[in-house]
């Protein structure tokens, strides 16, 4: 049962990989669009191909977590008090790259727009890069744990 | 009411982890927002599409316009209903390890159903939302028909883990104290299920219906009383309208659900000091920490009467339990006065809800010219001004609920097997919770603030335009797809 959980958990993180993943990309794409008005066009069409699928992409995120919890609740548990600091400037991250993103598309003056695809690129670097490095953490604070060192847990 | 708020933060600080209070406050205050866009979530779908039905089946373009511009404002809800939702499910982790840690494998079913659904909510909102234009208008309103159905089991999700919560069973504990033996359908159904989901439905509707009627009553009191408004308002309206009377006989239902399940919540809710019969009704009023009641007028035998139809119902008092497994005097004040503010409200929309249903049975006469109408809409301003302020009083009634049922359960977060204080994380210092919350509270509000700018400055370029002010030459093209015409054929990018 642990192993078809854990198989599960290994496909739903490879689908967010992919799916949000390509939204991170964009968010990047869209960053180093540059400063021309010109460059307005990549932005609509990473508006044109992100809006109907991003919320699709971003529930295999929630559904990744609502496996761990639900299959290995020990661990969740630990990961988040462990890696709370990066977890949580990640949330952070999340915020701001979905305001980014649903507040350009009304703004139609060009400064307004720039600085709010400022803010949705800034946080599709930054997000992705938390998560990874909670995602690293894990093999470590693993060892520590197999070999008996306590990991900040609630419940000692 | 300063003074029993401050005694209220004092007892939390004083008796729990310095982690618990910034926690509370950060996840309360997610929650409060998140749970402003769910009745979009849960009822705008349904609403939207018996007014896309209506503008299919009369061939009516005002009909099929509303029913556009309502699916825009489902696309915006749910958008930020996705990230909000996903912030939640990162606080568990973040902000309550020692409840996800140790139940997360009992009642972690519930938001598996719940993102399933989300999943099936997304594609069919996505084709639903871009099929204006390329799908044929029959094609497209069926695709969109399982939208309500869908939010429908998403909210049972959420619900049967939260029911869980309040009335947990369907495991056993072993030798040290951890549940084993999971029973998932009884984990799924519990006793608190039932009454909670209905109750939360019809508040949605509620919220919904009224809500959005509420917008197209406001522009009926400015003076634009053409068919679009008077569609606007009378479809959620209607809506919201038939969902309140029902609400009233199922809120009657969780209150004795609650009587029995939790007796000590209900005891919160009508302030019941000492287990006793022919217990009266306090409206509004303070409980004294010595068990008193001050303030508020006092009805004789009404609380038995509700718990068990006769006056001498015996009620479970505070007193009970011991004072670590009760909600302190002032809590259970604040759940009495979240509970009475959600009782009254309800009532108001029900009698604003006869108003409506009588004028339009009755019909009306023009004056001028004789002609009957065999259904029409009130004709006074009062009622129009109580149906603005309708669709704000229904979402404080729904946050009253909230406060309600989860403040009513305090000090547990699993009834009667963990408290708060020991779900609470204890990886980082109160001040890194306290900063988090801050930032949050910061983002959220800048986002409202934000709205309302640009909300602002639509509407003043709407004026500029009738004014026949240029347009900045920075401006870029309208794209097509915000045009409003529903259906037809679409201009090539």
């Amino acid at each position: 049962m642990q192993t078809v959980i854990a198989l599960v958990l290994l496909l739903a993180v490879a689908a967010y990989s992919c799916g949000g993943g390509t939204d991170y990309g964009a968010g990047i794409w869209d960053l180093l669009a540059g400063r021309h008005e010109r460059s307005d066009r990549h932005r609509t069409l990473v508006d044109y191909a992100m809006a109907p699928v991003w919320e699709v992409n971003n529930v295999w995120l929630v559904f990744v977590l609502v496996v761990t919890w639900t299959g290995f609740p020990r661990v969740f548990a630990d990961v988040f008090s462990a890696a709370w600091v990066s977890l949580t400037l990640a949330i952070f991250g999340l915020i701001l790259r979905g305001v980014g993103f649903a507040f350009r598309k009304p703004v139609r003056h060009f400064t307004g727009r720039r600085r709010w695809s400022t803010v949705f690129g800034v946080a599709s670097i930054l997000t992705p890069f938390f998560f990874a490095a909670t995602l690293g953490g894990i093999p470590r604070a693993g060892s520590l744990w197999a070999a008996g060192t306590a990991i900040c847990s609630p419940r000692g | 009411m300063t003074g029993c708020l401050d005694a209220c933060v004092l007892e939390v600080v004083l008796a729990q982890p310095p982690q618990t209070l910034p926690a509370r406050l950060q996840m309360a205050f997610t929650l409060m927002a998140h749970i402003i866009l769910v009745p979009l979530g849960v009822a705008l779908p349904f609403i939207t599409l018996v007014m896309n039905y209506l503008g299919l089946r009369r061939d009516d373009r005002t009909a099929l316009t509303l029913a556009r511009r309502w699916s825009m404002v489902m696309a915006i809800q749910f958008a930020v209903g996705v990230v909000s939702g996903t912030i939640l499910s990162f606080e568990f982790g973040l902000l309550w390890p020692g409840l996800m840690g140790t139940w997360g494998g009992v009642f972690g079913t519930g938001f598996g159903i719940e993102a399933w659904a989300f999943f099936l909510e997304a594609i069919l909102l996505s084709i639903y939302l871009y099929g204006w234009r390329r799908l044929p208008p029959w094609t497209h309103f069926w695709f969109g028909v399982p939208l309500p159905a869908v939010a429908l089991l998403g909210a049972f999700g959420i619900l049967a883990a939260n029911a869980w919560m309040h009335s947990p069973r369907g495991f056993r504990l072993n030798a040290a104290g951890e549940p084993t033996d999971v029973d998932v359908w009884r984990v799924l159904f519990t006793p608190m299920l039932g009454p909670q989901y209905w109750h939360f439905i019809l508040a949605a509707y509620m919220a919904a219906g009224f809500g959005v009627a509420s917008v197209y009553a406001v522009g009926w009191l400015r003076g634009r009383r053409d068919r679009y408004h008077k569609l606007g308002f009378t479809v959620p309206f209607t809506v919201g309208a038939i969902a309140a009377p029902v609400q009233i006989v199922v809120g009657d239902i969780i209150a004795r659900a609650t009587f029995h399940e939790q007796p000590v919540k209900y005891a919160a809710m009508a302030l019941v000091w000492r287990t006793d019969t022919y217990v009266p009704e306090y409206v509004f009023g303070w409980l004294q920490p010595e068990g008193t009641v001050s303030g508020g007028p006092r009805i004789p035998w009404l609380n038995s009467m509700l718990a068990g139809f006769t006056p001498d119902t015996r009620v479970q008092g505070l007193t009970s339990v011991p004072a670590s497994e009760r909600p302190s005097p002032a809590l259970a004040t604040f759940v009495h006065t979240a509970f009475d503010v959600m009782v009254i409200i309800g009532f108001l929309l029900l009698a604003l809800a006869a108003w409506f249903a009588i004028a339009w049975l009755r019909g009306s006469r023009d004056p001028s010219s004789g002609t009957r109408r065999r259904h029409d809409l009130p004709r006074s301003a009062w009622f129009f001004r109580c149906a603005a302020a309708c669709g704000v009083a229904a979402v404080i009634a729904l946050e009253a609920g909230w406060i309600t049922t989860e403040v009513g359960r305090q000090p547990w977060v699993v009834y009667g097997h963990l408290k708060v204080a020991d779900a609470v994380t204890r990886s980082v210092s109160a001040a890194a919770i306290w900063t988090s919350f801050a930032v949050i509270v910061l983002i959220y509000t800048a986002i409202a603030f934000v709205t309302i700018l640009c909300r602002l400055r639509t509407e003043w370029r709407k004026a500029d335009a009738e004014a026949g002010v240029t347009e900045p030459a920075e401006r870029l093209p309208v794209p097509a797809e915000e045009s409003d015409i529903p259906y037809g054929p679409r201009e090539e990018p």
